[in-house]
């Protein structure tokens, strides 16, 4: 490792596959089509405890077509790049797309011709498997000692190649590129039990990118702390409370209980509470969302979505109103609008469909001191360790640590706890937001629509000051 | 159907391959799949089908263990995985316990579902199956909202070894996921339908069973204050039941990450529980072979809330001292992504002698939780704290179901509720690894 000319090998292979399918294609007659050729290479590594625990490696290679006739999509995929198995892929988008309802549909907007490398200092492709190691004993050393029974370092990086073209000749050639670094410690709690908490960082960035506050001592450094006040952190009240979300908890909820929301072919259907409602207030004056494709730091990169239409920034919520929504080609020919790049896969398994890219809440004029000073006396609401939304608006999320906000100061730490609510609810309750716009991402997880998963994608915010929120603890409290 | 013959053949060229490029031992595990799936959302549908498959390589070299995988049994992806498997087992440091990889054991376990109207049907039937249900829900008038998502499959492995493994065998699932949403006025409430299944879905009444769901759940109440008895219904225990599949790893045991390690023979839960690992019932993920090529058996785990034993693959079987149950799954998907860990292919608690009314009947207070909860991926499998937030809860009193709460979140430790059971139901419902009843539990933090 690095083996290039190995993966130039499978590169040209799929290059010849992408061609050998265009050609399929265009032979059937489908009044539209794309095809899609991928390489995807992964690489994960544990380090647990200061040893070397995990090494794995995965090579994805597929090529997919999608065929929409009438307004219905039907979408094939082969792993053997023969003609053979294309031509099955390509007969079954054909029978898939014809069995399907009938809209009346095509796809809107002119794909143009986008190639896009991630700028990446030390891109893994270059990289030795020590220089991973590295980072990882790095961080591991930064995180050992003073209370802390145990660390596991994690990296992971997933980067490749992506071809599309399309019948009405929209090209990409994209080389997607995501990494990300993460740190979980262990420390002994008071009583013998143990506690848990990490930091990370991620993003379509190479392994010297990896630096400042988010070098791998300084994501260390923070885990261990976290950890640390865990271990002697009391249940967290269960209720309705005031609270302050950090930056993470904000990107979580701009993303997973927000955007979706703004995913049109969820409007289109009738699933998501935002149909009809474009400019409309929803939310108070302190809620700006936006989605792009190219966010700077932390973020993903996406240049130019699985159609072929280059990425652009859409707002969605503008200081409270409904804006914008998030389309794919089929979609914005359904509603009369521009696509917006937002037509994403995970993989060749999947077709596009309306997904989001790099989601956030604006900045607004509060430093920290200000944002405990407006909640005064309530919950301080960090990260998520995961949840769920749904698409009328309701969602929970695991937070990765809390702390109680007592007279405007943070104090002590609370564990076990989540989020849940309605967002609609929520975003009227937002009461201000910081000036300290971060955006992040995880190359260890990601986002999940219809099977698809887990999408990379960025998601962030400054921290946002509510009101009224739910908090859901092990401490049953009466009210 | 897929040819397991070929699939064995190219696993066991992988496998010499690899040594040949200088391991030790190796072994191959190769996947195949035929899949249709109908996603029909509102007027929009999109619909997918393929034939694909991967290869996942383990490779010992100097007792270490390396692995990687590829998605395609393509030459030059193979030789990408042998090359990288090899390049994370030279990374490894030799390890307490030598790596290897499982001995061939004789026989053949119950072979897993397979149904032919799943392996037979043409991907275009999907789309017209879950255009029926979606008819359905788009028929009612008070509908704001229906999709449909419907999948089948017909799945087949093959397992070859340098130690002589040579395993194959088949099975068929299907997967339905059906939404709606119903508005009253300004008020919206959802009905979903997941289900998981080995033989084709009987899909009808799926449709009107989701309205029904979303009609009911209108004019939720607050939740009076303090822990709650929680009855939870087939399809929501599974956030109790998750954390159980979890402590009956005898890897995870051997780790020490597991709330039974040191306890076979002790009582972990309420003397209702009696459960076992069953691929003989054909649910869940049942295959006549695990993933690493040994035959599959049904294993005690609970009898009457007594710990009677672990699941174990080859490397914790060794390191305790007894012999492989089976249990190496490779559980992500696709199953090339990871090597195996130990886990249940059918974890089944034995139902009890009650329908799941007629344990609400007996209900002095408290909530009753059915459908769906949210929250699953964030429950704490090592330690068993959950935090679930369950859309579509009531409040019980006096034996009757007094009327829905709002949105309600309950949180404990699903171990230690375990251990609080007041009753098991008769009624089950297959999740991803095992085939769960409804529970009522005692205590767990309630708030709306």
């Amino acid at each position: 490792m690095p083996r290039a000319a190995d993966d130039e090998a499978l590169a040209d292979d799929l290059a010849a596959a992408l061609d050998r399918a265009a050609e399929l294609a265009r032979a059937s007659g489908a009044p539209h089509w794309e095809v899609r050729a991928e390489l995807l290479r992964e690489r994960a590594l544990v380090l647990d405890n200061g040893q070397v625990r995990d090494v794995r490696a995965n090579t994805g290679l597929g090529v997919g077509v999608r065929v929409v006739d009438g307004g219905s999509s039907g979408y094939g995929y082969a792993t053997d790049l023969g003609g053979e198995a294309l031509r099955q892929a390509l007969d079954q988008a054909l029978a898939l797309a014809r069995a399907g309802p009938r809209p009346g549909l095509m796809p809107a907007g002119k794909p143009a011709r986008t190639r896009d490398r991630a700028p990446a200092e030390g891109h893994p492709r270059d990289a030795a498997l020590d220089d991973r190691l590295d980072l990882l004993r790095r961080a591991h050393g930064a995180a050992a000692g003073d209370g802390i029974h145990h660390v596991r370092c994690q990296w992971g990086e997933a980067w490749g190649r992506r071809l599309v073209r399309t019948s009405d000749g929209g090209e990409a050639d994209l080389e997607p590129l995501m990494t990300g670094l993460m740190v979980v410690a262990v420390a002994r709690a008071e009583g013998g039990g143990l506690a848990s908490n990490l930091d990370h960082a991620g993003g379509a960035r190479g392994l010297r990118d990896y630096r400042g506050d988010e070098a791998p001592e300084a994501l260390a450094a923070n885990a261990a702390r976290h950890a640390r006040e865990q271990a002697r952190a009391a249940k967290a009240p269960a209720g309705r409370t005031r609270a302050l979300v950090d930056p993470v908890l904000a990107g979580v909820l701009a993303h997973e209980s927000f955007g979706h929301l703004a995913e049109h072919d969820l409007v289109d259907a009738g699933w998501s509470v935002l149909q009809g409602r474009e400019g409309e207030r929803l939310a108070s004056e302190a809620v700006t969302i936006t989605d792009g494709g190219v966010a700077g730091p932390g973020g993903v990169r996406v240049a130019a979505d699985e159609e072929a239409t280059p990425s652009r920034p859409v707002t969605l919520v503008d200081r409270g109103v409904l804006r914008g929504f998030l389309h794919s080609r089929l979609t914005a020919a359904a509603a009369g609008a521009e696509p917006t790049g937002n037509a994403r896969a995970v993989d060749h398994r999947f077709p596009p469909v309306c997904r989001m890219r790099n989601t956030w809440f604006g900045a607004g004029d509060l430093s920290l001191d200000e944002a405990l000073e407006e909640v005064r006396d309530g919950v301080y609401a960090c990260g998520s360790t995961g949840g769920e939304s749904r698409s009328d608006g309701g969602f929970l999320f695991a937070l990765t640590r809390a702390y109680r906000i007592e007279r405007g100061e943070v104090g002590a730490p609370l564990k076990e706890a989540s989020i849940t609510g309605n967002i609609l609810e929520t975003l009227r309750h937002v009461r201000g937001a910081g000036r300290d716009v971060k955006l992040t991402s995880a190359v260890t997880g990601g986002c999940a629509k219809w099977g698809q998963w887990p999408l990379f994608v960025g998601y962030g915010g400054p921290h946002l000051v509510l009101d009224d929120a739910l908090l859901g603890g092990q401490e049953a409290r009466p009210r | 159907m897929i040819d397991l013959d070929a699939l064995l053949a190219t696993a066991d060229r992988a496998a010499e391959r690899a040594r040949s490029a200088g391991a030790d031992e190796a072994e191959a595990h190769v996947w195949a799949s035929r899949e249709a799936e109908a996603n029909v959302v509102g007027r929009l549908a999109s619909s997918r089908a393929s034939t694909s498959g991967g290869l996942g390589l383990r490779v010992v070299v100097g007792a270490r263990m390396g692995h990687a995988g590829a998605w395609s049994t393509g030459g030059k992806a193979v030789g990408a995985a042998i090359a990288d498997a090899l390049d994370a087992a030279r990374a490894l440091p030799p390890p307490k316990v030598p790596a290897s990889l499982a001995d061939p054991t004789p026989g053949r376990g119950p072979a897993g579902a397979f149904d032919a109207a799943i392996a037979e049907a043409a991907p275009e039937q999907v789309v017209r199956e879950a255009r029926g249900v979606a008819a359905a829900i788009a028929a009612a008038p008070d509908a704001r909202f229906g999709s449909v998502l419907l999948q089948h499959a017909e799945a087949a492995f093959a397992v070859a070894s340098t130690r002589g493994v040579q395993a194959a065998d088949r099975g068929t699932f299907a997967r339905l996921f059906a939404e709606c949403r119903i508005a009253r006025g300004a008020e919206q409430r959802t009905g979903t339908d997941h289900r998981l299944a080995r033989r084709a879905l009987d899909l009808a009444g799926a449709g009107e069973g989701v309205l029904a769901q979303a009609r009911g759940l209108f004019g939720g109440e607050a939740l009076p204050p303090g822990p709650h008895d929680v009855v939870f219904d087939a399809a929501t225990s599974i956030a109790l039941f998750q954390p159980l599949a979890h402590a009956v790893s005898g890897a995870e045991a051997a780790e020490g990450r597991s709330a039974f390690a040191g306890k076979v023979g002790q009582r972990v839960a309420s003397p209702l529980l009696t459960v076992r690992d069953a691929p003989s019932a054909g649910g869940a993920r049942s295959a006549a072979f695990d993933d690493e090529g040994t035959p599959s058996r049904d294993t005690p785990l609970l009898e009457a809330g007594v710990l009677r034993g672990f699941l174990h693959d080859a490397r914790s079987a060794r390191r305790s001292g007894t012999s492989s149950t089976g249990s190496a799954l490779r559980t992500q998907e696709p199953k090339h992504r990871a090597p195996p860990l130990v886990a249940p292919m059918d974890l089944r608690p034995e139902p009890g002698p009650e329908a799941l009314d007629d344990l609400v009947a007996q209900v002095e207070r408290g909530v009753l939780v059915r459908h769906y909860v949210m929250g699953l991926a964030s429950i704490n499998n090592v330690t068993g704290d959950l935090s679930l937030a369950a859309p579509a809860a009531w409040w019980v009193e006096r034996g009757e179901v007094r009327h829905p709460l709002r949105p309600t979140t309950v949180a404990g430790n699903a171990l230690r509720a375990l251990g609080d059971v007041v009753a098991v139901a008769r009624e089950t419902s297959q999740a991803p690894f095992g085939t769960l009843p409804g529970v009522w539990v005692r205590g767990l933090a309630c708030a709306t």
